[in-house]
């Protein structure tokens, strides 16, 4: 239902131009659950922001982004905002800011019913209520009228998601939508979008740089790094036998309790910083195996059925 | 060396304690792991020990002396001893500062060596938490979030204190970049002997660095003892949840998950989400107890028991 192909994003112009996407595709079929996974800087927000067409004014964008079979990049504004809630919506990581602070929960979710479905008054109150009965919101009626801040973070985010699946999207991208919240409640909320994607049937895109949290939850997991997809494949692959270096070293920097009190691996260096890559495979600077051949781009190539990998050493070893 | 007796906090006479009746103790160089979610009053412990707070009742002794009484030159003292490293490495570095300002402050603070002298100590903190010594020159904003929480540890250990008190220090941080911290922390308290309270609510991350591990909830001590007791056989229920709750299992969705009521005010604070609620549970409140070697929990399932 989704396909990105090809997609490039860059920022600023001439000397200050900074790429942040370089040719990314993805495809998603419906109720499809698929993890993005990436640190800051590697480009999967922006990622999140163009398939909704929210970037801003000045970024360049090439390339296409099919939803449902239609054009995203061509599609004018009165169109998107027919899309928008509609077919695609998304929970974003600060319910806080998500959340306009002077609208009461009723209204908030209440919102994309009256734009998309033509629902007002009684109408629209009992579907607000049904909607926050389906993310599990205890005592639904009583929070119509209460504002965000009255509210903990986790029923902020619960609130957050009923207003983004009020419109029936068929696609839905968390950016982060656990990173705010504490480990129990994070939990709760990703137990809430595995429900919510079963019972509604739609595809779920789930981005975070927690790749363990990100297993939890999703069949297929894509690696982002600098605006590259490195690896793409299997979750059951991911941590039992990951193939791009940055991968295995992502799955083993986690601490868990398994090793607890052991030395936790690291990956060294710091995250690329997009305004400042170098050609060649970007995750070059930190690898533990880099060759002389990394000083050129590796392209992705799949290395098994639905595993696809970006790495030399990787082809070399085919 | 750090003892908490009784201490209670509580803002304003209407509204919850955020801290309630909490005793524990953290021997010299020991690393004790508080976690609970957010409102448990792990933070506010953390700041009455950094005497940024005053408890409304009990007392916080360091070496024997009560920290709230401290004043002038005897707190700061204390300061010597006691330092702190805060989540968010943005907000806890002033941006207007070179790094070389920011780390060679407390020793400028505290009069303890001269210009020259200080540059060179400085250089050689930030060598300690491998950073470069040219990064003396920089700004804040010239680094990542790691690095800047490499300047923060770097400025609590200037005046080389005996204990660390670290609040979420890897909790804003990038996967990649939590393991390198935690790793660095590791290393400086067995270089230095230095005592931690480790302030988390990630248990996994706990699980790396502290030797005892304390679950908060509703603003009590719920539960305490070794790390690997509290692990392998946790015995209240809300450290269960947390357990079930750390990612990396592959068993998060296979739990059903508890229902996030809030505490409760009358009983125990946690009986809404408890899965095994009894009676008695409703009614009274149960009080922390020892329960096996070096562990206390407070929950009424134990107390039949010991």
């Amino acid at each position: 239902m989704l396909q990105v192909r090809d997609l490039q994003v860059a920022f600023g112009r001439g000397p200050a131009l900074v790429r942040v996407l370089n040719g990314v595709s993805l495809s998603l079929r419906s109720g499809e659950l698929c993890g993005l996974v990436g640190e800051s800087g590697s480009g999967k927000t922006v990622l999140a922001l163009s398939i909704l067409r929210l970037l801003p004014q000045d970024a360049a964008i090439r390339g296409s982004i099919r939803l449902g079979g239609e054009d995203l990049l061509t599609a004018s504004a009165a169109r998107l905002r027919a899309l928008r809630g509609a077919v695609v919506s998304m929970i974003l990581q600060d319910p806080m800011t998500a959340l306009n602070p002077l609208l009461t929960v009723e209204c908030q979710v209440g919102e994309p019913l009256t734009y998309h479905c033509g629902l007002r008054g009684h109408l629209r109150r009992e579907q607000v209520v049904a909607l926050l009965e389906k993310v599990r919101l205890p005592g639904a009626r009583q929070l119509l009228h209460a504002y965000p801040h009255q509210l903990s973070g986790g029923t902020r985010q619960r609130v957050a998601a009923a207003a983004a699946i009020a419109g029936g999207a068929r696609l839905l991208i968390a950016d982060e939508p656990t990173t705010a919240l504490d480990a129990s409640t994070q939990a709760d909320f990703v137990r809430l979008l595995h429900r919510l994607a079963r019972e509604t049937g739609m595809a779920v895109l789930f981005i975070s740089h927690d790749l363990h949290l990100v297993l939890e939850l999703v069949k297929r997991v894509v690696v982002l790094y600098a605006g590259h997809i490195l690896e793409d494949g299997p979750a059951a692959d991911a941590l039992r036998s990951p193939k791009h270096p940055y991968t295995q070293a992502l799955a083993a920097c986690v601490p868990t309790l398994e090793r607890r009190g052991e030395r936790l691996p690291t990956v060294g260096g710091t995250p690329a910083d997009p305004a400042r890559l170098l050609p060649g495979c970007p995750f070059a600077p930190r690898c533990p195996e880099v060759a002389p051949a990394c000083s050129m781009m590796p392209p992705l190539v799949e290395a098994e059925t639905g595993h696809s990998v970006r790495c030399w050493l990787r082809l070399a070893r085919r | 060396m750090i003892r908490l007796d009784q201490v209670s906090k509580r803002y304003a006479p209407a509204v919850v304690a955020a801290v309630r009746n909490v005793s524990l103790t953290v021997e010299a160089g020991e690393a004790y792991g508080l976690v609970g979610e957010s409102g448990s009053g792990k933070t506010t412990i953390g700041r009455m020990l950094l005497a940024l707070e005053v408890p409304s009742s009990g007392r916080v002794l360091f070496r024997g002396e009560e920290v709230s009484s401290l004043r002038g030159g005897r707190l700061r003292e204390y300061r010597r001893h006691v330092q702190a490293v805060f989540q968010d490495p943005y907000e806890a570095l002033s941006p207007r500062q070179r790094v070389e300002k920011i780390v060679g402050e407390p020793l400028s603070v505290h009069r303890l060596c001269g210009a020259s002298a200080r540059a060179r100590r400085v250089a050689e903190l930030l060598r300690s938490v491998g950073l470069p010594e040219e990064a003396a020159a920089r700004f804040p904003h010239q680094f990542s979030g790691g690095q800047r929480q490499r300047i923060a540890i770097a400025r609590a250990l200037a005046l080389e204190p005996d204990f660390l008190v670290l609040d979420e220090p890897v909790s804003a941080l990038d996967v990649s970049i939590q393991s390198q911290v935690i790793n660095l922390l590791r290393d400086l308290r067995s270089e230095r002997r230095l005592g931690y309270l480790f302030i988390s609510h990630n248990l996994a991350v706990v699980a790396y660095l502290c030797d005892r591990i304390g679950v908060m909830y509703a603003g009590c001590l719920v539960e305490e003892g070794w790390r690997e007791d509290v692990l392998c056989q946790p015995q209240h229920p809300y450290t269960r949840e947390l357990l079930d709750a750390l990612p990396g299992s592959g068993r998060l969705l296979a739990v059903p998950g508890p229902t996030l009521a809030p505490p409760a005010a009358v009983g125990c604070p946690f009986r809404h989400r408890c899965p095994y609620m009894m009676e008695i549970c409703c009614t009274m409140e149960p009080r922390i107890r020892p329960s096996g070697a070096g562990h206390r929990v407070a929950c009424h399932l134990y107390e039949e028991a010991s």
